[in-house]
């Protein structure tokens, strides 16, 4: 009765192939070609924890980038007291999975902060953020107060010669920059570099010195990210950088993940719709060596989750 | 009753009532959330009286209750539902314990002052600024002194214990007012000295509630008696009148001045002092000596001459119309969402401090000279430090005087507090060339738009139909020493376009191809 005849053979492993088929990359659509290591990987087609799992798969698993005992700092955006339908700040169940397997990788402690624009009480509370990293095991922090920033000198940089950094990046092992893909009134797009602006107490130096440049210069900060992961699973299309309602947001079920800011804005970018070189932000960075604004010199793993 | 039990209630509600209104006022962590504090400060007389007028629904109740309270009992919401009364005493009690004993003889009342403060208040309200009675109210006084000098110190010790030990976060708290803390220290001291040295003299003198209350208390249906009979003249009972309302000699006790905190009750060894119901003990009439002068000139009639006195609306000077060299950069200061019009919110605000305590963004700062000297620490919304979130309406739903009506955050987002004013040739997008934007970024209902300019940049573009006035854009706007856009204050509120938006986010087809 229980013997294997070749009806239940090929049925048994069609639904095992199915079922490991299922969030894994590796039975996924071959979209890249050759070997890793990649220098981007893209992940679409699956709710954001699917993405971020198949994408750091790809990469080598969170081990690659977190060792046992190290402090993380996760920095997704978090500026403004919207929803998460409303996609002005990055999606909290991809940073509770974050926080998650940074925890699992042996992180000894797992730190959230954002300096909103919103108030950041009610920004950390809306975005759902705060929920989210909390019962994932992160910590919250403020970043409301000057005395949590720390002068440091940018020799590196053209305008931003120095500036006031959160304490609790500076003093980290990983820091991990998780940007939504967002539309930007002043800068077209907000991205990888951008997100960088809420590690820095003084705003508006930014916008008064040259938005651009500035926004360039944040490749040469003291920390530079171990990882960044842009959440394009929302996209928020127009009305940009808070978004005015839910019909501002497109729900495009993409993650990009990578080390070089640059090329994962440039990627963005053309995910967006737009041309990299109209962003004045990742000509500049081109321009400094900061990364690689060419797409074609990036080597990318393209994954399709099937739905 | 018995006076023990009664004094055992009076410390317990009067602590209550401190306790409860020092939170209120002092909440650095949102303590108190706005509807609670909104309930428990609901017995407030003044709050709830100018409710009345502004159709406040049931916190007009409040006073109502008080006056009923009055009449049947005397002057209880002195003894233990007035903040500034239980502090007085408290203080005084500290004092006492601490100092020297102070004996407190019979004074005759001041009735001429009493009536002048209120009609001081009253010639204010007509004249169209509530300035005058926020300053006397003792609920008003109890706020300010709370909200300008304990609330900051609070705040600065939550950042030294927070930065030192790490135990919670920081609370954002608006940087201190000076001015207001100095007008609340003053306060304060006149306030405490005066207790200590004269017992309730405050509110026997220039308090208008105390005033009018004792209008009503005068003819309370239960009063204190010096019985005849049990009265062997040793002046304990004078010694200890916080109110100095008891003339042993006579065997009197003027009943409008009376706190009822029945100290004398229990401080007559033979208790020949009890609450009777008027009119059926063989009252002796009251000796002429102190109060016989006024008898027939009652107070009543004074604070109707008084309320006819106004005074000469030159001397508060109805409203800051701005120097005669005014640039184009001067702006009239914005009001809290909700409160109508600026003659609306003069004439209804006595600045107790309760909405800027409970402002989560700190936008609302004491005025001192914003909204003229009519509006004297009415709250404006100050750009320089925040400004008005588009997902609260705290204010309005704390204010207690209607001075502030409450909004729902659907209503807040439909009223126009301010209208937006950009100056090209100031903005950096001009000036230096260089991308910007953080003005849009700021604006909730893109009433400032990006719209393409020259060289591949984008430069504002102004809706006035969709702006709220939240003070984003001047908030947040990088230029200085004048700013490129500014948010004007209107003297009436509008209603600003409120566009249908979409509910549900747009869906996109996977490609083919990955687009990178």
């Amino acid at each position: 009765m229980n013997s294997i005849n070749r009806r239940r053979f090929i049925g048994t492993t069609a639904a095992s192939a199915a079922a490991i088929a299922w969030h894994n990359p590796l039975f996924a659509a071959p979209e890249a070609v050759g070997d890793g290591p990649w220098d981007i990987v893209a992940v679409r087609n699956g709710d954001p924890v699917a993405l971020f799992e198949a994408g750091i798969a790809a990469l080598g698993g969170m081990e690659t980038f977190v060792s046992k005992g190290q402090k993380v700092v996760i920095k997704p955006n978090i500026a403004w007291d919207k929803p998460p339908e409303i996609p002005a700040n990055t999606n909290p169940d991809l940073v509770a999975a974050i926080v998650r397997h940074c925890l699992k990788a042996g992180a000894g402690k797992v730190i959230v902060f954002d300096h909103t624009c919103h108030n950041w009480e009610r920004s950390y509370k809306t975005s759902g953020i705060a929920k989210a990293v909390v019962d994932a095991g992160g910590v919250m922090d403020p970043a409301n107060l000057e005395s949590h920033y720390q002068m440091v000198d940018l020799p590196k940089t053209k305008l931003l010669k120095s500036a006031l950094v959160h304490k609790e990046m500076l003093d980290c092992d990983v820091f991990i920059n998780v940007p939504v893909l967002k539309h930007h009134g002043g800068a077209k797009l907000s991205l990888c570099m951008k997100n960088l602006m809420g590690v820095v107490w003084d705003r508006r130096f930014f916008h008064n010195s040259g938005l651009d440049q500035c926004i360039a210069d944040l490749c040469f900060i003291p920390k530079k990210p171990d990882l960044n992961i842009i959440d394009a699973y929302r996209i928020l299309r127009k009305n940009g950088p808070q978004g005015r309602a839910k019909e501002d947001g497109e729900l495009a079920q993409y993650q990009m993940l990578g080390r070089d800011m640059v090329a994962l804005d440039a990627a963005a970018a053309k995910l967006f719709g737009m041309k990299p070189e109209e962003l004045g932000f990742i000509r500049f960075a081109g321009e400094m060596g900061a990364g690689e604004t060419n797409l074609e010199n990036v080597k990318i793993k393209r994954i399709t989750l099937e739905a | 009753m018995n006076a023990g039990l009664y004094r055992k209630i009076r410390f317990a509600v009067g602590g209550g009532v401190l306790g409860f209104s020092t939170l209120a006022f002092a909440d650095i962590g949102d303590w108190i959330p706005a509807q609670i504090a909104r309930v428990g400060l609901w017995p407030q007389f003044t709050p709830s009286l100018l409710g009345i007028a502004h159709g406040a629904g049931w916190i007009a109740a409040g006073c109502v209750a008080v006056l009923l309270l009055t009449l049947l009992f005397g002057r209880v919401y002195c003894a233990m539902l007035c903040p500034l009364g239980v502090l007085m005493d408290l203080s005084a009690w500290l004092a006492r314990r601490t100092g020297k004993k102070r004996k407190l003889p019979y004074r005759p009342g001041r009735t001429w002052l009493r009536v002048g403060a209120v009609g001081i208040c009253a010639a204010g309200l007509l004249a169209g600024s509530a300035v005058p009675l926020g300053l006397l109210d003792p609920y008003s006084v109890f706020g300010k002194i709370t909200s300008a000098t304990l609330r900051p110190l609070l705040g600065w010790a939550n950042h030294w214990i927070s930065s030192a030990t790490g135990l919670f976060h920081p609370v954002d708290v608006s940087p201190l007012a000076w001015t207001t803390a100095g007008v609340a220290i003053g306060l304060f001291v006149l306030v405490v000295a005066s207790a200590v040295l004269r017992g309730r003299l405050w509110c026997n003198t220039v308090c208008p509630v105390g005033a009018v209350l004792g209008m009503f208390s005068k003819h309370a249906w239960l009063r204190l008696k010096i019985a005849d009979n049990a009265c062997v003249g040793c002046s304990l009972c004078e010694r200890v009148c916080p109110a100095q309302c008891i003339d042993f000699r006579n065997r009197s006790i003027d009943h409008s001045r009376c706190v009822m905190c029945l100290d004398c009750v229990t401080s007559c060894k033979r208790s020949g002092i009890t609450l009777q119901k008027h009119g059926k003990t063989a009252a002796t009439p009251v000796p002429a000596a102190s109060t016989g002068r006024h008898a027939k000139f009652t107070i009543d009639r004074r604070l109707f001459l008084a309320s006819a006195v106004t005074i000469p609306s030159a001397v508060l000077g109805a409203e800051d119309t701005g120097p005669q060299n005014a640039t184009r950069h001067h702006k009239r200061a914005v009001l809290p969402p909700g409160a109508k019009s600026l003659a609306h919110f003069q004439r209804s605000c006595t600045g107790c401090q309760l909405c800027v305590t409970n402002c989560p963004d700190q936008v609302l700062r004491p005025s001192i000279t914003a909204h003229g000297l009519a509006g004297f620490l009415q709250p404006y919304q100050d750009f320089t430090v925040a400004f008005c979130s588009y997902n609260c309406s705290n204010c309005s739903q704390v204010c207690p005087t209607g001075a502030i009506q409450p909004l729902t955050i659907t209503e807040r987002r439909a009223v126009r507090t301010g209208s937006v004013r950009f100056f090209q040739d100031l903005c950096v997008v001009e000036t230096k060339g260089t991308s910007c934007g953080a003005c849009n970024e700021h604006c909730p209902t893109q009433a400032i738009r990006m719209v393409p300019w020259k060289n591949h940049l984008t430069i504002p573009e102004i809706d006035e139909d969709l702006c709220v006035g939240c003070g984003g854009c001047e908030f947040i706007c990088p230029v200085r020493p004048n700013r490129a856009i500014i948010v004007d204050g209107l003297p009436v509120h509008e209603r600003a376009k409120v566009l249908p938006l979409g509910q549900k986010n747009t869906i996109r087809e996977i490609e083919e191809e990955f687009p990178f």
